[in-house]
């Protein structure tokens, strides 16, 4: 079983404090991927669970059990990092093998274990290559491989895929899942990218600066973003915000794909805007548009001329509503009727 | 049309090549390849230093210390100081710049990189003589300091027993500064993940270092060996001021062979021909070195 746990933990670099005061439960068997922008602290959250750092204060548990006193190599935990820290003077072999040999695991056992993985990972015809000889996506499953032979209880992976070209990338992601569905271990999965993390995890914890934002499925964190942050952190375009729209600091936003430009049944507001760029994508258009409250992006799959002025179609159903703080608010009857005054006008 | 044009460029490439390349050449030949040829050709004559009078005698100087016994030892003793050099210089760099790269301790470790370093910088007949005074048997500091701690006295330079490892000690303290800045260099060119990878894969200290922190650092290790083996063929100034070969030709080595072949025989045909088996041993040594170790080193 592999459940973590992070209790009031505190990190410092010397005099900076990285994160203040972080809680984290990630269940047995889940997929948990650690998004937020760069310096946010993804790594070092991580690497406090593998115990390369540790913190400053407060505890982790692995498995119900306080691992800030075990090394990591005691705390039967496996970690794929983001330039895959093989270990150029071995060969592919030899660089799986390591770990169990550290393990005294009988040379017999060693040797089918290796194998196994290898057939799984697709590594056999190099099992003889030093890593200097093997291509990025080969190195990367070496580095899997490492990490899955061990048989640990979780996998941590530290923007595994970033060095990879966008195509392998993909491929490399659809591995990842169906390899986390085989095994059944709790993956911990550090990203910078929005679209891997919605489309790989199970659980998102969303961080900034240091902090948890919000921690839910993808979906939740579509559907149910907690604030601004996080609304416009998932989705590209980004959610539109209008600031300065509404009363007492409140802000309204709604994302650009549920915007319509075709008159709705629905309750809805309706806004003046003129087409100010296009960009075709195929299927879809993405719109940025000039309206009254500023910039806002649409993606759709109505055609209008560039420059044409329109009236756009927002329903009540789709809206976000964020108070001064940024978090977000109910849309209540009230503010659906404050809304509806201040957009008559 | 296309190719005269590329073999114009080629052309201008080329007198580029040679005009940017023969200072060095001509330098290295005036210096190096011109001495060498001049040194084969000298160890097939005899004659004096002063006079031009020589005579061809063949391969007779070359027949010469080939059966003198004290060539014999000369060269067993140039061995046994290289081999003793090198490996006391390289064990002690390696251990040396592992502990300075893992210590955090930064003033410390300046601290110790400049005191290690200095004897580097100071000349060879300058540590000989504050050597020859600090192991001077009776009065000497070292001595001083065995009696005082009531232990016996160590001969030191002075028997034909001990003098070699005395020597093969002062070139070691002398030299292993800049072994270890250069061992640390290599080091430092080790990425810390691969370390952290080693932690995670539990792997014991020792291991970490036999199995990955030397495989990396094995093309430096590899370089210094050669050059410190080059070196320790051809020392010199220590045995001249501090043992001029002696006692009983126990430090006697192939350069000081020559030197006193030359300087007090007068007798340059043979220097020259000990001249020509030292390079021949380099040679030999360095492609050894090379050859052996081609499949241990690990290149980028
Ligand atoms: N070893 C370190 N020493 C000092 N500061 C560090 C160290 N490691 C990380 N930091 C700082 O901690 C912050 C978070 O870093 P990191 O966890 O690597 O971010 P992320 O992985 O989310 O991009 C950054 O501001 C970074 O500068
Ligand atoms: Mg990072």
């Amino acid at each position: 079983m592999g459940t973590i746990q992070l209790k009031n933990v505190k990190k410092q670099f010397d005099k900076d404090v990285v994160i203040e005061n972080l809680n984290l439960d990630i269940e047995d068997g889940s997929f948990t991927v650690l998004v937020g922008p760069s310096g946010c602290g993804k790594s070092t959250t991580l690497r406090m669970i593998t115990g390369l750092d540790d913190p400053t204060e407060g505890d982790i548990y692995i498995d119900g059990q306080k691992v800030n006193d075990v090394t990591p190599g005691k705390r039967d935990i496996a970690m794929v990092f983001q330039n895959y820290a093989l270990y150029p003077t071995m060969t592919v072999r030899q660089n799986i093998a390591f770990g169990l040999e550290n393990k005294k695991v009988p040379k017999e056992e060693r040797d089918r274990r290796v194998k196994e993985i290898c057939e799984i990972v697709g590594l056999t015809e190099y099992l003889d290559r030093k890593p200097s000889k093997l291509s990025g996506g080969q190195r990367q499953r070496v580095a899997l491989a490492r990490a899955m032979v061990k048989q640990p209880k979780v996998f941590l992976m530290d923007e595994p895929l970033s060095n990879l070209d966008a195509k392998l990338r993909a491929q490399m992601r659809v591995e990842l899942i169906e390899l986390h569905k085989k095994l059944g271990t709790t993956f911990v999965y550090v990203t910078h990218d929005q679209t891997e993390a919605m489309s790989m995890a199970d659980t998102i914890v969303l961080m900034k600066d240091g902090y948890i934002v919000q921690q839910s499925s993808p979906r939740e964190l579509y559907n149910n973003p907690n604030s601004v942050y996080a609304a416009q952190f998932i989705g590209t375009p980004q959610m539109n915000v209008l600031r300065d729209a509404l009363p007492d600091g409140k802000m309204l936003g709604f994302r650009p794909e549920k915007l319509s430009f075709r008159e709705m049944e629905a309750p809805h507001i309706t806004l003046r805007v003129q087409v100010a760029t296009k960009e075709m994508l195929g299927s879809e258009i993405i719109y940025s548009l000039n309206s009254k409250y500023g910039t806002l992006m649409a993606k759709t799959d109505y055609e209008i001329g560039g420059g044409a002025e329109a009236d756009i179609y927002v329903p009540f159903s789709s809206m976000y509503l964020f108070g001064q703080d940024e978090k977000r608010i109910e849309l209540d009857d009230t503010a659906r009727e404050q809304i509806k005054s201040v957009f008559a006008e | 049309m296309k190719k005269k044009e590329r073999s114009a460029s080629e052309k201008r490439d080329r007198l580029l090549g040679i005009v940017t390349a023969s200072p060095a050449a001509i330098l290295l030949c005036v210096f190096t390849v011109y001495p060498v040829i001049y040194l084969i050709y000298r160890s097939l004559f005899s004659g004096s230093l002063i006079s031009t009078k020589k005579e061809f005698v063949g391969i007779d100087n070359y027949k010469e210390i080939l059966f003198d016994e004290t060539f014999h030892k000369v060269l067993m003793n140039t061995i046994i100081y290289t081999v003793l050099f090198v490996g006391l210089t390289m064990v002690l760099a390696i251990i040396i710049a592992v502990w300075l790269n893992g210590s955090r301790q930064k003033k410390l470790n300046n601290m110790v990189e400049a005191c290690i370093f200095t004897p580097h910088v100071i000349s060879m007949v300058s540590v000989s003589i504050v050597f020859l005074w600090l192991m001077e048997p009776d009065t000497g500091f070292f001595n001083m300091v065995l009696t005082s701690l009531g232990l016996d006295k160590f001969p030191f330079l002075s028997s034909p027993s001990t003098a070699m490892i005395s020597l093969v000690l002062v070139m070691v303290w002398k030299s292993v500064g800049y072994y270890v800045l250069l061992v640390m260099a290599a080091l430092q060119t080790v990425p810390v993940s691969i370390y952290e990878a080693a932690e995670l894969d539990n792997t014991p200290k020792i291991r970490t270092f036999f199995k990955i922190t030397l495989p990396m650092i094995s093309p430096t290790i590899l370089f210094t060996c050669v050059v410190a083996s080059i070196a320790s063929f051809r020392i010199f100034d220590a045995v001249n001021v501090m043992t001029q070969g002696g006692p009983v030709d126990s430090t006697n080595t192939l350069v000081y062979y020559i030197y006193a072949y030359a300087f007090r025989y007068g007798n340059p045909g043979v220097a020259c021909a000990a001249g020509v088996v030292l390079l021949v041993l380099v040679c030999i040594m360095t492609y050894v070195q090379f050859g052996v170790s081609r499949n241990k080193v690990h290149y980028q």
